[in-house]
């Protein structure tokens, strides 16, 4: 189960209003390669690993995902709570309309989040090759943010989010390698089969 | 709902930041390399430095989790909450 601290994983103190840039940083609050596809997909998939190492990385990545989501709903938050109506006229108007100064799940475009987003197959080849990708996903997403992005007080944490999806990157591929050790030798493919 | 900035108590919630992020990463290395003992004991460390920090924070500024240090009356739900924006 989870408990809550009263804290951010990673500190975020944004000065200056800017609804254009919230209208962007909210794709990884909602969107596919976004921080609630990424715990909902980890979270759902460690229920069939099959082993102690890919149960734990999943159970704890999935977890972490659900810090990173909350920092990406604190920064949309911060940067849209002192806007005036003229900002949100001018860059985020579409969005207001439909939830003010709300945070809601959605990518740039409007696009309500989708579990269609991920995948849980019961399988673990397949669901740890889902992860890699998505962790690359979300690894550009934030280059792409970060590119977009003029604000030093947004770019600190977005950039400690971008570093953590390599750090992600990383584990699962251990993971996936552990799990192809355990694999029968005849299966050269590294199909999801177990050891005879 | 804007705060006015006390820079003790962001300073202090900031190292705590900072060493339970170190067992975080730490965690994680460890789902996967369960026996390497090196990050056992850089993991002990942070856990142990976080703690102190924690009780000291907590001891002066309110709880980090439910109901440490609850004074006569339910503290946890005072402002700041961590997204609020600070000036």
């Amino acid at each position: 189960m989870w408990i809550y601290e009263k804290k951010l994983e990673y500190p975020i103190r944004i000065k200056n209003p800017n609804p254009r840039l919230a209208k962007l940083i909210i794709t990884q609050y909602g969107g596919a390669d976004g921080e609630l596809g990424a715990s909902l997909r980890y979270l759902s998939q460690r229920f069939t690993m099959p082993d102690a190492v890919t149960k734990g990385i999943l159970n704890d990545i999935g977890t972490e995902e659900l810090a990173h989501l909350e920092m990406i709903g604190s920064i949309c938050y911060q940067l849209l709570n002192c806007a005036e109506t003229r900002e949100l006229a001018e860059e985020y108007a579409d969005a207001y309309v439909e939830h003010g100064k709300g945070v809601y799940p959605q990518n740039a475009a409007g696009v309500p989040f989708t579990a269609a987003y991920l995948q849980s197959k019961g399988d673990p080849i397949v669901d740890l090759t889902e992860d890699l990708a998505a962790e690359q996903k979300a690894r550009k997403t934030y280059e792409y943010l970060i590119k977009m992005c003029d604000d030093p007080d947004v770019l600190d944490p977005l950039r400690f989010l971008r570093e953590r999806e390599i750090v992600h990157y990383q584990r699962f591929g251990e993971a996936l390698g552990k799990v192809q050790e355990c694999l029968s030798d005849k299966n050269k493919f590294f199909m999801g089969m177990k050891k005879e | 709902m804007n705060q006015t900035i006390n820079y003790e108590k962001e300073e202090l919630l900031y190292q705590i930041a900072a060493w339970d992020f170190r067992k975080t990463d730490l965690a994680l290395f460890l789902d996967t390399h369960p026996h390497d003992m090196q990050a056992i004991m850089l993991f002990e460390e942070a856990k142990y430095k976080s703690t102190m920090l924690r009780n000291m924070y907590e001891s002066n500024y309110g709880p980090l989790v439910h109901g440490t240090n609850c004074p006569n009356y339910w503290n946890w739900i005072e402002s700041p909450w961590p997204w609020e924006v600070h000036r």
